[in-house]
């Protein structure tokens, strides 16, 4: 039992580091590639040089601003995200809301509507989703890349299954104190329903952010891409200059690493619960 | 006894239309109108900017994009990469589960390392294996393998190479998307009752009779979504493709919804495009279903 | 100030559960009534319905003569205190106590005017600044009492509100709010499945099951005039021991009561011609014995049963003897029974022994539950 005990722990100490290096290679390269001359990180890329460079420089960083509008990307992605998250989270929650809450006619019925609707990807209806906005003429805007993604039905299912969870009893103390639904939902429940909130806003933010296809499909001015269609770009904009790539990358996720390091417990706690339902 | 008009639930329907409209109305434009013109479409020639009038063509769309060899491509390549990445990474996701789930001091920081790629773009995470990927001896696969194989290794481009292009594309989604997974089978693995263990220790149940009666037993629901989810992620196989491989070479990494996007974008074939999300969405809709059984099935025998 | 009447009320469910069926219930200016049944029995429903979370079915619900079936809770001016409370979590104590007074839209100044006064009352004034989290269960309780009282309700309703509390603080509490409640003289409808809280409480007590009223009655009455088993074997601690017995015609004599083997003679003191009991001669009835009602001592006229001890439980001022009755042949009928006696019991021998009792303590059922006698 102990002899076991041992090699287990040899085990998980071995394996650790091992996966660790797995997963901080590439990022690693790409940082240290990001202060490297752009011809040395490639030739640098297979050799422990590659991520102990000899010299830094901030040249690439100088050399993104230059040749692509970044902060332009920047600001599409932080505006078409953010405007999708908190109207996301008002839409759906009140929705979710509406449907574990208050009694109505048709609430089952629609509940039943709003579960089938959350195994149809975006993929799905890609196609004709680009056909009618581009009928609608909103296409190479920032409304065509915000307002089909404010409701969503896996959002509204996950407000849901926390509100039924919601002791009622809060509720009804607010009613019989003379609280309106209104009230009610801003005053009482929406305070208490901060995790499912974050749980919300951390899925829909990485989903969002990341967002590549469909922006690839209905925009082309560079005023309103955001930054995943500007690294495509910038990565086939000749001449291919890899530091000036990783400099790109750097700029485009340290951002995101940085709420995330400091949100990492609601991160991880977000994603889990979408496992919650199955 | 006869029911009464009430009128708590009369105020309560009120309010709950007024709660749940702009969600519908969203969910209604956005995804179900499409979805009902994604089938509609797939019955007729529509072509954007074309001259010609758009006519009903019946199974048309679907009997040339079932003899089109690329897009059979497509549907065989997202087959072998769900087959693949599906047990890989469900299998890894589960290791390094295991591997964080201990009370030990640092474990945080390694649940937070392996999750971190999570929060990556996609685009750029493909960009950057791009790099990781390249040919020549300088580049960081080819000289690991050579290192590995004692120099035995002989350096290729493997994202122009009709066998190694796929499976650079999966290792790829493998790193970015295990995280995921991983964090899902954690909060499983958290949830399991300590008593459990406890008990089986007692029985005498070795570490290993453990995992294969405790904890196994105990992931079904959470495994059974992780697989779920990571099919249907395999289907949707698009970003990785069009930033590393363009589809190619010769078709070798091409994809449902590449070929969809290519029709409806590129060729401006709208009908065609949506033919090709409406086999997507069939696809995805059985893979559904598929689990639903199996949960069904599975708690029947209980 | 106000008096609540239940005129014939009904309530089934969306999903079909009749939870309450032709329900009647007056309560009068400054009372306090006490509904007590088992989980389940529709008495948190008659509190809902009455505080304007549910609609009745049929029927009315008059609060001084007006009927508010369609009012809202806001206008029927009642005030609840939760089984759990329903403090709202991110609020302090103070925004508790405030938030029905700023519902009724009454002036900043003359809120905490009233708060002051409820916070004074309660002995709440230090707590006013923290989080419900940061309270102790009775505390909590008593911000409950104070959010509920704060705004002056013509009704008060309380839902267990002593059921998340330990012993030792419920009878404190317990003693807390019938002292509130004889001060204030407010019109009080308290829910309860504790049937102690019940008898201590109120100033009458409505037993319910299965959705109606069994009796309504001071807690007096319904301890010696219970008007069925139900009643019966609900008030009490423990309830009446409940065992299926015959009435035997023995002639002249009058009745006995035949239980297994034995027979109790009820002729020898009771009114032999006793019509109610002589209509059930050679019929199924259903003898009650409360467990204090047995001695192990026999008094002047008291008759003896023969049992068999299977257990006893020394409470220290008590004892609960549990036991079945000792058949001829030393069979013994499978009826768990319970005695109470008093101080500890010596049981020399092995558990066989007689029991005494007084015949008018023997209350009598009939076939359906009611009471004969």
């Amino acid at each position: 039992m102990n002899h076991r005990r041992v090699l287990n722990s040899v085990l998980v100490y071995s394996l650790l580091p091992g996966m660790s290096l797995i997963f901080l290679i590439p990022v690693w390269m790409m940082l240290a590639g990001s202060f490297k001359a752009d011809d040395l990180v490639l030739q640098h890329a297979g050799s422990l040089q590659g991520y102990f460079p000899a010299s830094m420089s901030m040249q690439n960083y100088q050399d993104v601003f230059d040749r692509v509008p970044f902060l332009r990307y920047l600001l599409n992605s932080m505006l078409i995200t953010s405007t999708i998250v908190i109207a996301g989270a008002l839409v759906n929650s009140l929705a979710g809301y509406a449907l574990a809450r208050l009694r109505w006619p048709g609430r089952d019925w629609i509940l039943l509507v709003i579960i089938a609707l959350m195994i149809i990807p975006l993929e799905a209806i890609a196609v004709p989703l680009f056909y009618e906005v581009t009928l609608l003429g909103w296409r190479d805007t920032y409304l065509v890349q915000i307002v089909p993604f404010i409701a969503n039905a896996f959002s509204i299912y996950l407000f849901y299954t926390f509100f039924l969870g919601l002791p009622r009893e809060f509720e009804e103390a607010a009613r019989i104190d003379g609280a309106g639904s209104w009230r009610i939902f801003f005053n009482i429940v929406a305070p208490n329903a901060k995790p499912v909130y974050a749980a919300v806003a951390i899925l829909t933010f990485l989903t969002q952010w990341g967002s590549f296809l469909w922006p690839l499909m209905v925009t082309h001015s560079e005023e309103v891409r955001p930054l995943p269609l500007g690294i495509a770009a910038f990565y086939t904009l000749p001449p291919l200059q890899w530091g000036d790539i990783f400099a790109f990358g750097v700029m485009m996720v340290s951002p995101v690493l940085l709420v995330f390091i400091v949100f990492q417990r609601w991160f991880v706690a977000g994603v889990a619960t979408t496992g919650v339902k199955g | 006894m006869t029911t009464q008009p009430d009128n708590l639930s009369r105020q309560d329907t009120a309010a709950a239309w007024v709660f749940i409209l702009p969600a519908i109305a969203g969910l209604l434009s956005f995804v179900l109108l499409p979805f009902a013109l994604a089938l509609l479409l797939s019955f007729t020639n529509l072509r954007l900017g074309s001259p010609l009038p758009t006519e009903f063509m019946g199974w048309t769309q679907y009997q040339r994009i079932f003899t089109d060899t690329a897009f059979l491509r497509a549907l065989g390549n997202n087959t072998l990469f769900a087959l693949t990445v599906v047990p890989l990474q469900t299998v890894l996701a589960l290791l390094l589960a295991t591997l964080v789930n201990r009370p030990l001091r640092g474990m945080i920081a390694f649940r937070s390392l392996f999750f971190m790629p999570v929060v990556f773009p996609l685009s750029l995470v493909s960009v950057v294996w791009i790099l990781m990927f390249a040919p020549g001896p300088q580049g960081t696969i080819n000289s690991l393998l050579e290192f590995v194989t004692l120099g035995a290794w002989q350096p290729r481009d493997f994202l122009h190479d009709t066998f190694w292009a796929l499976p650079a594309i999966t290792l790829t989604s493998i790193w970015q998307g295990v995280g995921f997974q991983m964090v899902i089978l954690l909060a499983a693995l958290q949830s399991i009752p300590a008593e459990l263990y406890e008990a089986a220790k007692v029985d005498g149940a070795s570490g290993r009779q453990q995992f294969l009666h405790i904890t196994l037993p105990q992931l079904r629901n959470a495994l059974i979504f992780v697989v779920l989810v990571t099919t249907i992620l395999a289907f949707r196989l698009f970003d990785q493709v069009q930033i590393m491989t363009q589809g190619g070479p010769q078709h070798a990494t091409t994809t449902v919804m590449y070929e969809a996007v290519n029709a409806a974008f590129a060729g401006q074939q709208v009908a065609r495009g949506a033919a090709m999300t409406v086999v997507f969405f069939t696809i995805v809709l059985l893979i559904t279903l598929l689990q639903r059984y199996v949960l069904k099935h599975e708690k029947a025998i209980e | 100030m106000a008096r609540v009447v239940f005129n014939n009320v009904s309530k089934r469910f969306d999903d079909g559960t009749l939870a309450l069926q032709h329900f009647s219930l007056s309560i009068q200016n400054g009372e306090m009534v006490v509904l007590v049944g088992p989980s389940g029995c529709g008495k948190s429903t008659v509190l809902r319905l009455l505080a304007g979370l549910e609609e009745v079915t049929a029927g009315e619900i008059s609060i001084n003569n007006r009927i508010v079936n369609h009012a809202t809770p806001q206008q029927r001016n009642v005030a609840m205190v939760f089984q759990n409370y329903a403090l709202y979590p991110h609020m302090s104590i103070r925004r508790n106590l405030e938030f029905p007074l700023r519902m009724a839209h009454i002036p900043m100044p003359a809120i905490r005017e009233k708060v002051t006064a409820i916070a004074d009352m309660l002995n709440l004034s230090e707590l006013l600044e923290r989080k419900p989290k940061q309270l102790s269960g009775g505390q909590r309780q008593r911000v409950a009492m104070g959010r509920a009282l704060v705004r002056d309700p013509s009704v008060f309703l309380l839902d267990e509100p002593l059921s998340n509390l330990d012993a030792k603080l419920r009878a404190q509490i317990r003693a807390d709010i019938a002292q509130l409640q004889k001060r204030l003289h407010k019109t009080t409808l308290y829910v309860t499945h504790d049937q102690v809280e019940a008898m201590t409480l109120g100033d009458r007590v409505a037993v319910m099951n299965a959705g109606s009223i069994q009796q309504v009655g001071t807690p007096d009455e319904l301890y010696r005039q219970p008007h069925n088993i139900f009643v019966a074997k609900f008030i009490g601690n423990p309830g009446m021991n409940i065992i299926p017995s015959k009435v035997l015609n023995t002639g002249n004599e009058g009745v006995d009561l035949a239980i297994g083997t034995q027979v109790i003679r009820l002729s020898a003191l009771s009114q032999p011609d006793d019509e109610t009991i002589r209509k059930h001669i050679d019929r199924e009835v259903h003898v009650g014995i409360r467990p204090e009602a047995f001695s192990i001592l026999p008094e002047q006229n008291s008759v003896e049963i023969r049992i068999k001890t299977v257990a006893v439980e020394f409470l220290g001022h008590e004892s609960l003897i549990y036991f079945n009755l000792r058949e001829a042949g030393d069979s013994c009928p499978d009826i768990p029974l319970i005695a109470r006696i008093a101080g500890k019991l010596e049981q020399p021998h092995g558990g066989d022994e007689m029991f005494y009792i007084n015949p008018d303590s023997v209350y009598l059922f009939d076939r359906n539950g009611d009471i004969i006698r």
